[in-house]
């Protein structure tokens, strides 16, 4: 295992939430004074002019306060009700829905309708995915993605009922545990994250976080650990239960999702993970299939990889050169940049000749310069200087 | 209710890991602006000189991670990590008026982040855990295997924290946020081939610490 893995493992608990950061920020700005950010000199004199005082007294201090000018007005944030589609704000009657392509929605009270973007939905509803894939979010960030095929309903904030196809469900944070009823049996999850499919009369789940409980219909209840999985018949019966070598191969029918979301946190850590499996080799083609379908957002940690691992045999590094390549676009070029600096001539041909084509600026020198640069400062002034050319 | 088909828009650009709904207004509302995070500094900068919230919001998402990797690198896991991001960001948010270069606003913090690292340091240790004990969070543990690696993070800890400071934030700069050595580099006001040098040495050290026990006794 890496040292790159091992420190990026080892530091990432704790990295912090930025988004809850900024709302801890922007929560306590308006004790500040706005006019405090405004460029102007008479304002910095009776500050310092207020600091003095404030040596000399609390009293003084708090008289220059109230003889400041009043504050100009800022932008506030827009309000939650505007934000939500359809002017409802959902953390009063309901949940978030996102689609993936057009679903088919039944909300209570309401003729069937085809949404294919964001919209506040009443808990109640009734999905139908179709061809399309959607996302849920539900109280407390109880989060669930749909699967193509998939009919579920709603009930309630920590309440689903699961008829046919596919979900994943997380909910790390929930306080209450989250039920989804199958036609075989109900699925506590609580703290956790897992995958359950419907298909067939037969209710597949998998624990892929915390812990999952599975209580089938007339059976004892089991409890899931993390990788387990258990399959039960419309009886109730246990008919399967393994343990998938690839946790992370059953999860990519979400990988659209993932990769549309606004939030990339998800995806560069699958990302990373797909690379750690690819260059381990055991899983080499499913890791593959994978970062292909991650396409442009594997870039980055695809080329990370090959420019840490200077000891990847040169089949395996050319190879990775060539699916690099093939993923990355304009937006992308930089890490392709990076690998210009590859001692393997073969590498740096590829990767020039990609550089060439989406950025329609080639090497003055050719593609083939590279291959005869052999000297790393010859090649280093000529990745600035082409760098240069196209940043 | 019903939405008359002409409503429906473009793809969704959000996904359901952002959303919240605990109050919080800032997750509803920097979703999209996330979305645009390349965006030079500049132009965030002057929207917040001119009162504009959800440019600094952006600028908070944008640096969060750089500014605790600063304050991590100096101070530990320490309990007051959150508030000192805060207080950080206050203060930036204060004295932004007076940032003669905007698009020097990663510098700028981490000055803010430096001297408060500092300042905290000054008033005495409080409810500092060391690094190596740190709480961890494995994306997919294997069972059996948790133990060994818990225990293998714990010595990867151990060993970044006994480096020397300046390779120790460049690490912690690199592995929180995953930023490329440019960005790293303009934060800390050094060069790109500094901060490469400076991984370049962690990493080895990492490597001859762990596999030679190196840390152990030290």
């Amino acid at each position: 295992m890496s040292e790159h893995r091992d420190l990026r493992d080892a530091l990432a608990p704790l990295a912090g939430d930025p988004v809850a950061d900024a709302g801890r920020v922007l929560a306590a700005l308006p004790e500040l004074q706005p006019a405090a950010v405004r460029p102007a000199r008479p304002m910095r004199l009776v500050a310092a002019a207020a600091g003095v005082a404030l040596v000399v007294g609390a009293g003084v201090g708090w008289w220059l306060g109230r003889a400041l000018p009043p504050a100009a007005p800022t932008a506030g944030w827009p309000s939650p009700t505007k934000e939500t589609p359809g002017g409802r704000d959902p953390r009063n009657y309901g949940f978030e829905f996102f689609g993936f392509g057009t679903v088919q929605v039944v909300e209570p009270g309401t003729p069937p309708q085809e949404l294919q973007n964001r919209w506040g939905l009443a808990y109640g509803s009734v999905l139908r995915t179709g061809k399309s894939h959607a996302g849920l979010l539900l109280r407390d960030d109880v989060q669930v993605r749909l699967d193509i095929g998939t009919h579920a309903e709603v009930v309630a904030p920590r309440s689903l009922v699961l008829q046919t196809g596919q979900i994943w469900l997380a909910a790390r944070d929930a306080p209450q545990l989250v039920v989804v009823k199958t036609p075989s049996g109900l699925v506590d999850v609580e703290r956790a994250v897992a995958m359950i499919e419907v298909r067939d009369g037969r209710v597949r789940v998998t624990c892929l976080q915390g812990q999952v409980r599975v209580r089938p219909r007339g059976a004892a209840a089991q409890r899931l650990a993390v990788g387990e999985q258990v399959a039960v018949d419309a009886g109730g019966q246990q008919v399967e239960s393994c343990r998938p070598e690839f946790l992370d191969g059953i999860s990519s029918w979400m990988t659209e999702m993932i990769v549309e979301q606004v939030d990339t946190r998800e995806r560069d850590q699958r990302a990373a993970r797909m690379v750690e499996a690819y260059l381990d080799g055991r899983f080499r083609k499913e890791a593959r299939r994978e970062l292909f379908r991650l396409g442009p957002a594997a870039v980055p940690a695809l080329a990370g990889a090959l420019r840490d691992h200077p000891e990847l045999p040169p089949e395996l590094a050319r190879e990775t050169a060539r699916m690099v390549c093939s993923m990355a676009t304009t937006r992308t070029k930089r890490p392709l940049f990076e690998l210009l600096y590859s001692a393997d001539p073969e590498v740096r041909v590829l990767v020039a000749r990609r550089i060439g084509e989406v950025t329609d600026v080639p090497y003055p020198g050719g593609v083939e310069f590279w291959r005869g640069a052999s000297d790393p400062k010859v090649r280093q002034s000529a990745v600035l200087e082409w760098w240069g050319r196209v940043r | 209710m019903v939405r008359p088909a002409s409503i429906r828009s473009e793809k969704p650009q959000i996904g359901v890991v952002v959303g919240s709904h605990s109050g919080d207004q800032l997750r509803a509302s920097t979703r999209v602006e996330i979305a645009h995070s390349q965006a030079p500094d500049e132009p965030l900068v002057s929207q917040a000189l001119q009162g504009s919230r959800e440019a600094f919001g952006l600028l908070v998402v944008r640096y969060s991670r750089s500014v605790r990797a600063v304050l991590v690198a100096r101070l530990g896991a320490c309990d007051d990590l959150d508030d000192l991001v805060q207080e950080c960001f206050l203060r930036a948010y204060r004295g932004l008026s007076r940032l003669r270069t905007p698009e020097r606003f990663g510098a700028y913090l981490h000055r803010i982040a430096r001297n408060l690292a500092v300042d905290w340091l000054r008033r005495g240790p409080r409810g500092t855990v060391p690094l190596e004990d740190a709480p961890v969070v494995l994306d997919a543990p294997v069972e059996g295997l948790v133990d060994i690696r818990e225990e293998r993070l714990a010595r990867v800890r151990r060993v970044v924290g006994r480096l020397p400071l300046a390779l120790r934030e460049a690490v912690m700069m690199f592995y929180f946020d995953r930023l490329s050595h440019g960005q790293i580099a303009a934060f800390l006001g050094i060069t790109e081939g500094a901060v490469n040098q400076r991984l370049h040495r962690a990493r080895v050290a990492l490597r001859s610490a762990l596999d030679g026990g190196g840390e152990e006794g030290s």
